[in-house]
């Protein structure tokens, strides 16, 4: 057996770090091979950086990264044109360059099934009805589909019965919303969405309307960033609290995630931290030197997925900032690396000669 | 609606306002009058008048060169090249786009427009940094004095937000365009037509680099060595790198031996000057320089890097001749590709017509005069010593712009 059917077989958040840790090195160590092999600008990195591909690596901090803002200047792919199932791109307006992910089958299996194991070891096996704060005009196109889309598909599985509360303009369809509520509210509803979108379209719009109705036994899943809420001064405790007080939704769970790694999620626990799946780990770094910095440090976050086959995104330099909380001891009981986001590098202001008409796009970064 | 930054009688105005019946039949100032050298000067005494005022070097650098006996020299100088049987006249009113965050340089160009006797709209960015946020104010100042009336009729500094219908009113009226901004901007106002006797100066995106003769330097005492790096410095990172006028190759010369033994040398020295000025990399400048740096790394098959990533340290990349004009996209906050020649004519056949600066150490004039005659008009707008890269001159480009601002007169 792979190391990697052994992540998968175990139960999630049940293998302790150091027996976890083991697996993933085994399986990073082949991923780094494979795609040195089999990616020439990935290739390209390591030989030029001087990092040597067949030393046998011993701790996940050994491993080389790439940063993720790779994928929107360099077609970064591991297979042939002819083995792409998908391509995921992130949600950027056009004047933005959006990143672009090249998807086999092997992968987009792998991400189903990891996304399947974190979801439902969160909120069991049955599916639920399922609210869908979005409309589903996002999804329509399958073989091209941004970082939203690829979200709600992914996250759609889990539901039955879906409702897809917005139009196409982003208006709430209170009718058929207030009908599903009250045809299913006797049971757990799954409502799913990106956070800013849940705040915005969804409890902003059912409080102006005057639209209450108490669903105590739901679990509402969001992700998606909070830049936009934290402009507005809505914190993760707020956003909480005024679901809860309004709808009465006691299980919200956020999780952090991004296009250029589908299907390891990071899920927050009911404790606000989030937690390493079986098949990922984090690691965070100084951005003075780019080393690993100690438990407890702010720093940026670099993220290690076992799931990328078609692509070298095993090992990525994100732009966020976060600090590990520790390892084990959640006292919600789940193994692993647990840890908090802080927010976003801030863009270093571009200064210039050739920079009058260049304007700054507020895109709202989402992920899945 | 217009917003007004001086003069600030009215801060908020519209198009038709701005460009009165009444400011289009103002008269021109005189060419060279004392008022306007006078107004200069005085702006130049405010800057200078502020406490730690060697915290804004670019405001240094301006009130140095709009003091009177610098102004005095410039007028001089221009002034030798007009015979007696021409005469020298303003054009009428300027319109300026000015870049948004070179905070200081359309200032220059503003201040030779001013000189000349041209009535002057300035449109600046909707985002004011603090450096011109000061010379706002003080302009301000100046403005509000009664001996400065005449100037204050004639001088305005604006900003909208993107604006068709402002920008191609002011277009159709004025008689000089003059475009900071670089490519993007001048192709987007020329969309705007003017007037067909209309003058226009383009400032396009430009490209500059540094050049080294590896021998030379290496002969430099410790100290002598120590002060180009605080030249080059300069040159380097004000404007974080991004000035047209910014080196972002660096080339030395000789024989392979002297040029590594230069490099390290050079760059190490220039590293010993960001410790000593505490100078370090924000957040958002070391993450562009990490991914710049995998950028060219994932492209390139001849690259050198050796040095690691620091916010203490300039990052530095060691590319081949054959390769390096595949660089020519920079994220700046102190990122250079350095590259080894065995001479000085080897850069000729490296010039691109959008280059700029060239910057030099340890080169006679004679030889980079050879070196301007061997390019032949490919390009290369300046050749000025290390540290002087960033200092304006009324010749910019390629122009010199007190000849384009001006109509010159022919009287026989």
């Amino acid at each position: 057996m792979q190391p990697i059917d052994k992540l998968f077989q175990a139960e999630q958040y049940s293998i302790p770090q150091v027996k976890r840790d083991k697996l993933l090195v085994a399986e990073l160590n082949s991923l780094t091979k494979f795609h040195y092999n089999n990616c020439p600008p990935y290739k390209n990195i390591l030989d030029n950086l001087g990092i040597k591909v067949n030393r046998r690596r011993l701790n996940i901090s050994d491993f080389p990264f790439i940063p993720v803002r790779l994928f929107k200047t360099q077609k970064i792919q591991s297979i042939p044109d002819s083995d792409v199932l998908k391509v995921l791109t992130s949600s950027g307006t056009t004047s933005q360059a959006v990143s672009r992910i090249a998807l086999n089958r092997e992968t987009s299996i792998y991400q189903v099934k990891a996304l399947v194991q974190i979801i439902t070891s969160f909120i069991g096996h049955k599916r639920l009805p399922m609210i869908i704060i979005d409309t589903d005009t996002i999804i329509k196109n399958k073989s091209s589909m941004n970082a939203r889309g690829a979200g709600l598909v992914g996250l759609s599985n889990f539901g039955r019965n879906h409702l897809y509360a917005l139009d196409e303009n982003m208006n709430l369809k209170k009718d058929e919303l207030t009908e599903f509520v009250n045809k299913f509210g006797n049971e757990p509803i799954l409502i799913f969405g990106f956070t800013y979108m849940i705040w915005q379209y969804f409890y902003e719009e059912c409080k102006k309307n005057n639209i209450k109705f108490d669903i105590p036994n739901s679990i509402l899943i969001h992700s998606g960033g909070w830049k936009k809420l934290i402009e507005i001064s809505v914190s993760n405790k707020v956003f909480k609290s005024s679901l809860e007080s309004y709808f009465g939704i006691k299980r919200i769970y956020n999780f952090y995630g991004m296009v250029e790694q589908v299907g390891s999620i990071y899920m927050e626990c009911e404790y606000g931290h989030l937690h390493t799946p079986n098949f990922a780990e984090i690691i965070i770094r100084d951005y003075h030197d780019w080393k690993v910095l100690p438990y407890g440090e702010k720093g940026i976050i670099q993220t290690l997925s076992v799931l990328p086959r078609s692509y070298p995104g095993h090992s990525l330099l994100t732009e966020d900032i976060g600090h590990v909380l520790g390892v084990d001891s959640c006292p919600c009981g789940r193994k692993g690396t647990y840890f908090l986001i802080e927010g976003r590098i801030a863009k270093a202001e571009i200064r210039g000669c050739s920079d009058t008409h260049a304007e700054t796009v507020n895109n709202m970064e989402l992920a899945g | 609606m217009i917003t007004m930054l001086a003069p600030k009688d009215k801060p908020l105005i519209s198009i038709d306002e701005l460009l009165s019946p009444d400011l289009l039949k103002t008269e021109n100032l005189p060419t060279f009058s004392e008022l306007s050298i006078n107004f200069l000067a005085q702006l130049s005494n405010k800057i200078f008048e502020v406490k730690h005022i060697t915290n804004f070097p670019e405001l240094v650098a301006l009130a140095y060169w709009i003091r009177k006996t610098n102004i005095s020299t410039i007028i001089k100088n221009f002034s030798k090249e007009i015979s007696s049987s021409e005469i020298i006249t303003p054009r009428g009113v300027a319109f300026h786009i000015a870049p948004s965050n070179v905070d200081s340089i359309f200032l220059y160009s503003w201040a030779l427009s001013l000189l000349v006797g041209n009535i002057n709209i300035v449109r600046i960015s909707q985002n004011v940094g603090s450096q011109l946020a000061l010379l706002l104010l003080f302009i301000n100042d100046l403005m509000k004095e009664e001996q400065w009336n005449e100037i204050k009729k004639r001088n305005f500094i604006v900003t909208y937000p993107h604006d068709d219908q402002i920008n191609s009113v002011l277009s159709a009226n004025c008689d000089i365009r003059i475009l900071w901004g670089g490519d993007e901007t001048i192709n987007k106002i020329r969309k705007f037509p003017s007037k067909a006797t209309t003058k226009e100066i383009p400032f396009a995106d430009k490209f500059s680099y540094t050049i080294i003769d590896s021998s030379k330097y290496l002969a430099l005492n410790d100290y002598r060595k120590e002060q180009l790096a605080k030249q080059f410095y300069n040159d380097a990172y004000w404007f974080d790198q991004m000035a047209c006028s910014s080196p972002r190759f660096v080339y030395f010369t000789g024989s392979k031996k002297k040029n590594t033994l230069a490099s390290k040398t050079f760059w190490f020295l220039l590293e010993t000057e960001l410790v000593n000025r505490e100078k370090s990399d924000s957040m958002g400048i070391a993450m562009n320089k990490l991914v710049h740096l995998y950028e060219t790394a994932s492209t390139s098959n001849s690259m050198q890097f050796t040095t690691g990533l620091s916010i203490i340290k300039p990052t530095v990349v060691r590319i081949p001749k054959i390769d390096i004009n595949k660089f020519r996209d920079n994220c700046g906050g102190g990122f250079f590709y350095e590259c080894f020649l065995e001479s000085i004519d080897n850069l000729a056949e490296l010039v691109q017509s959008n280059d700029q600066t060239l910057s030099y150490f340890g080169f006679s004039k004679s030889k980079l005069k050879n070196f301007i005659k061997k390019v032949n008009g490919k390009g290369v707008d300046r050749v000025v010593p290390i540290g002087q890269a960033l200092q304006f001159d009324q010749i910019w480009d390629g122009y010199s712009l007190l000849s384009e601002l001006t109509r010159k007169i022919a009287l026989r």
